[in-house]
């Protein structure tokens, strides 16, 4: 959708940074703590899993008394029948609509299954979900998500927890000019540089798990692609100049000294 | 004695129970928590209505990392 404002609302939450942090891969409770803070981020994810009374620290409490808003993803989903299940089963946990839907084709590659994500979102966009449809980065899929009902498109860079970057620039910046709901890129982000490249697409946000939280320093990682985001924002609508063939001086010609 | 199986293991609960006193009886917090029983998600304002029976399969989730 490509919006030049600071503030960007995704499903019903009104958020100013642009950065969603997925806390998949994170090597501690801690470590999630510290990435929020030095990222800033305000609207973080998180899978449903069985409870496991053995299991400390709790997660939901965390994020509770760090007060970010909570997306609850449909992870481990392989068909649209398992996703609404699940979604349901987080708008329970978090007494949210709000559920970034995810319907993987295989274990391999964790490619989302166009088919059963376009039934999913419909069920639950019926059912009064704000469905944040992660996609593969096809221009036709993206289109038919939104006119099923989802209210923001996710497309991928390249696969989940692959840090390849974005693979085909030209398909995001495609999905991004036919959209009227916000475009946020979703996997494949590796480092700060890809997040930027996805906001100068005019992505409207990006959502980053793996590089974060499996860097070898995550908190320093965090800050750099939170600056990486916004940067790329703003180069987005700073208005870049045109690329030419041949120079152009930026140095006025009238007034050089002859030195003959 | 009625026995479930929550989670894919067998639970062993005392006395009937409503699926509110199965979730105070394992301590949890109301909050951050959802249950489906036999494949049905279950609203949490029916938590205190619904009984469980011997035998039904309680999935009884929480939030976890993710992506």
């Amino acid at each position: 959708m490509d919006t030049a404002t600071e503030s960007i609302r995704l499903g019903n939450i009104d958020l100013t940074s642009r950065l969603i942090l997925g806390t998949g891969g994170a090597p501690s409770n801690q470590i999630i703590k510290e990435i929020i803070e030095a990222s800033k981020a305000q609207l973080v994810t998180v899978a449903l899993r069985r409870y496991e009374p053995r299991a400390s620290n709790s997660l939901y409490d965390l994020l509770r008394s760090l007060r970010v808003e909570i997306l609850p993803n449909t992870a481990g989903c392989f068909t649209a029948k398992e996703a609404v299940l699940t979604a349901k089963m987080g708008r329970e946990a978090l007494e949210t609509n709000n559920v970034k839907l995810e319907v993987l084709s295989n274990d391999k590659d964790l490619l989302p299954d166009p088919f059963e994500l376009l039934d999913a979102t419909e069920l639950l966009a019926m059912d009064g979900f704000n469905v944040f449809a992660y996609t593969s980065d096809d221009p036709v899929v993206a289109r038919t998500l939104e006119q099923a009902g989802a209210q923001v498109v996710m497309p991928l860079g390249a696969p989940i927890g692959t840090g390849l970057g974005i693979r085909n620039p030209h398909n995001i910046a495609m999905i991004v000019s036919q959209a009227s709901v916000p475009i946020v890129l979703d996997a494949g982000i590796g480092t700060a540089s890809d997040a930027a490249i996805a906001m100068e697409l005019g992505c409207d946000a990006v959502l980053v798990a793996s590089a974060i939280t499996r860097a070898r320093d995550p908190e320093r990682m965090a800050r750099s692609i939170s600056l990486a985001t916004e940067a790329g924002f703003l180069s987005r609508h700073g208005g870049r100049i045109a690329k030419r063939e041949w120079a152009l001086a930026s140095s006025p010609i009238e007034g050089v000294a002859d030195f003959s | 004695m009625v026995e479930i199986i929550l989670n894919g293991s067998q639970h062993q609960l005392k006395q009937p129970s409503t699926v509110a006193e199965l979730i105070d009886s394992l301590r949890l917090p109301g909050s951050g928590i959802a249950v489906a029983i036999n494949g049905e998600v279950i609203p949490r304002s029916k938590w205190v209505e619904m009984t469980l029976s011997a035998q039904d399969r309680v999935e009884l989730l929480t939030i976890a990392q993710g992506g």
